[in-house]
């Protein structure tokens, strides 16, 4: 967002313009995907700081799968297309198994040393709420979420292609910030710097992310090859094996005894998931995955049987050049691999793409306000969605790690009140930041992250017992001592940024305390 | 223990590289290094020890890490290696003096310490 003059070449003049209205209209959708899309990363660790149930020590050996017979069974009564087990690793301890049901997706976590079910209180956590939030907005309507993703995704490369343009001195202001100047020009520093060095990641975390759901965002070329059968397309593509339903009841053999054959097949490799598609069918089979964490594309070796026999059906270890590719964008975007360095740096680099945006927006304001008759109602409509978009949705995030600490275990729909509070706290926070004048708005909603932050870690100490020094003296407990660690920063930053709004003079506005502000998103 | 020491090292070269680089241009080297103008020569040679360091840089992941995963983490660490260098530049510029002056030289004779630890307006 670099400032126009008289002497613009109009080209410029145009990618300016655009950078400003795509900035404006999709920024704050943005920031909420960027956000999400960079908790994500830690989904799994996620999991384990809101269900304390899973909180194990890593088991020794290979799971005993044939002890997970009750939630197969649990599946074949909810008539589940497919039952899937995910095994243990070392970012889950624990036997996840997975089915939609008549009442949605069913999650499910056994110990895996004696398959018993786990007293895992009602939450969507991490991987359940927050992962599919960054992808799909939870907005389930006409897939209504996903096309505003996408549509936010294209945006986002405009952004970065028209900021690189408008950009006047990309390689003499490469490394500089500076913070002592007007908060104005800092701001704008900080949009450049995070723009220009985060410009690698950020395009290509964009273009992949678009890249995974090319089949809905470009259909023609599936439906006009494959008559509009999906399912044929993938079985082509990914070379999967599948088959009709038999409507008859069926019975599976020993899941274990298919397993010893999979290690077999491929000694070198780890068994990653277990997936039985028809449950209870005649017809069903099981499909084994081992894990692809040692590399990026994200496509392990797959081994499928049929369910009654135990007869191997069907596998495959090599996927086409072309699904390589894609698999390679789709791993490189969804970071499930192990690597503890990498997914620091995808953290990091989130947190930048939120810093990117933020100050985006709040340049924005700045000029705006500054011209004779900048502060009209859609000025106010902007500030707010922005106030609401950055400092509200982090305490919509804390607050939804909070109450899941407070709610007791047995209430109904414990995982549904989770979410409401969720979107209740947001939209408070649109309303709050409507009706204060906006820095106080910035000040009470940066203090409200402090202290849900601070909070959040207070009660997971008191709820499981697992305080900081716990959590940081056994390694099984490592997720939790990052993620209290992280909301205690977070903290910091909050109150970094409610003191330098406080101390800062009032005829400034909300300018200057926006560097600690946007440093916390 | 290897991979602590192979990840501090990496992360040595990438920051030194960005270093040479940001210091090949004037008003970074002015407002850390000397007050002297920054000659042509050294400029030069800043530029091509930043570019060589980057580039040892991905050699040495793509070594420890493979390709794939090596050039991701050198690609990645580029961006937060940068910003490490922008953000001492704007609140430690003088930790570059003490840092490089043993190597690249160029302490003013009469150094004003002042101007380092609080920087002159750009």
């Amino acid at each position: 967002m670099a400032s126009s003059g008289e002497s613009d070449p109009s080209f410029r003049r145009v990618m300016n313009g655009v950078h400003t209205w795509a900035g404006v209209i999709l920024g704050m959708l943005l920031f909420a995907i960027f956000w999400t899309g960079t908790l994500a990363v830690f989904d799994k660790e996620i999991d384990q700081w809101m269900m304390p149930a899973i909180r194990l020590q890593r088991p020794v050996g290979n799971v005993v799968l044939d002890k997970q017979r009750a939630s197969y069974a649990a599946a074949v009564a909810d008539h589940a297309f497919t039952w899937n087990i995910v095994l243990p690793n070392d970012r889950l301890t624990v036997v996840q198994t997975l089915w939609y049901g008549m009442r949605g997706p069913e999650y499910h976590y056994d110990n895996p040393e004696t398959g018993e079910e786990l007293p895992v209180v009602g939450t969507l956590a991490g991987s359940g709420f927050l992962y599919p939030f960054h992808y799909s907005l939870q907005l389930r309507f006409l897939n209504l979420g996903i096309w505003l993703v996408g549509l936010a995704g294209m945006a986002m490369m405009a952004l970065c292609v028209s900021g690189v343009i408008i950009h006047r001195k990309i390689f003499a202001d490469f490394f500089t910030f500076r913070p002592q100047r007007t908060s104005k020009r800092a701001v704008l520093d900080l949009h450049n710097v995070a723009g220009v060095l985060g410009l690698p990641f950020h395009f290509v975390v964009t273009l992949s992310g678009l890249v995974i759901l090319y089949a809905l965002y470009f259909p023609s070329g599936w439906i006009s090859a494959y008559s509009g059968n999906l399912r044929a397309f993938n079985q082509e593509a990914f070379g999967s094996f599948a088959r009709a339903k038999a409507n008859q009841p069926g019975s599976v053999a020993s899941l274990d005894a298919m397993a010893s054959e999979v290690r077999r097949l491929w000694p070198d490799e780890k068994l990653a998931s277990v997936t039985i598609y028809y449950p209870g069918d005649a017809a069903a089979y099981v499909e084994f995955n081992t894990s692809s964490a040692g590399q990026v594309v994200n496509s392990g070796n797959t081994a499928v049987f049929d369910a009654a026999t135990g007869a191997l059906l069907s596998r495959r270890s090599k996927l086409s050049s072309v699904m390589t590719a894609y698999r390679f964008m789709f791993g490189l975007h969804i970071v499930q691999f192990h690597h503890w360095t990498l997914r620091w740096l995808y953290f990091v680099l989130g947190l930048a793409g939120c810093v990117l945006i933020g100050t985006g927006s709040l340049f924005w304001l700045e000029s705006r306000r500054r011209r004779p008759a900048g502060g009209g109602f859609g000025f106010r409509i902007v500030e707010a969605l922005t106030i609401a978009g950055i400092s509200g949705i982090i305490v919509a995030t804390f607050s939804f790690f909070l109450v899941n600490r407070l709610l007791p275990a047995a209430i109904p729909n414990r995982a549904s009140v989770e979410v409401w509070v969720f979107f209740s706290v947001w939209i408070a926070s649109l309303v709050h930041a409507w009706l204060r004048p906006s820095r106080i708005a910035w000040l009470e909603q940066s203090w409200s992250i402090a202290v849900t932050a601070l909070a959040a870690v207070l009660f997971n100490a008191v709820t499981t017992g697992d305080n900081l020094a716990r959590a940081l003296w056994h390694s099984h407990l490592h997720a939790i001592a990052g993620m209290d660690l992280l909301l205690l920063l977070g903290a910091a930053v909050a109150i970094f940024a409610a003191r330098r709004i406080a101390s800062s003079r009032v005829d400034d506005g909300a300018a200057t305390p926006f560097r600690g502000e946007v440093q916390n998103a | 223990m290897r991979d602590v020491s192979f990840l501090m090292a990496f992360c040595v070269v990438i920051c030194l590289g960005f270093a040479m680089l940001a210091l090949s241009q004037e008003k970074h080297w002015r407002r850390t290094i000397s007050d002297r103008p920054l000659s042509d020569q050294r400029a030069h040679c800043l530029r091509v020890g930043g570019i060589g360091s980057l580039f040892v840089g991905l050699v040495m992941a793509v070594m420890h890490d493979g390709a794939s995963f090596g050039s991701v983490l050198w690609a990645t660490s580029m961006s937060v290696g940068a910003a490490a260098i922008v953000f001492t530049l704007a609140w430690r510029p003088s930790w570059f003096r003490i840092v490089l002056t043993p190597f690249i030289g160029g302490a003013p004779r009469h150094y004003d310490s002042n101007a380092v630890s609080r920087p002159r307006e750009l």
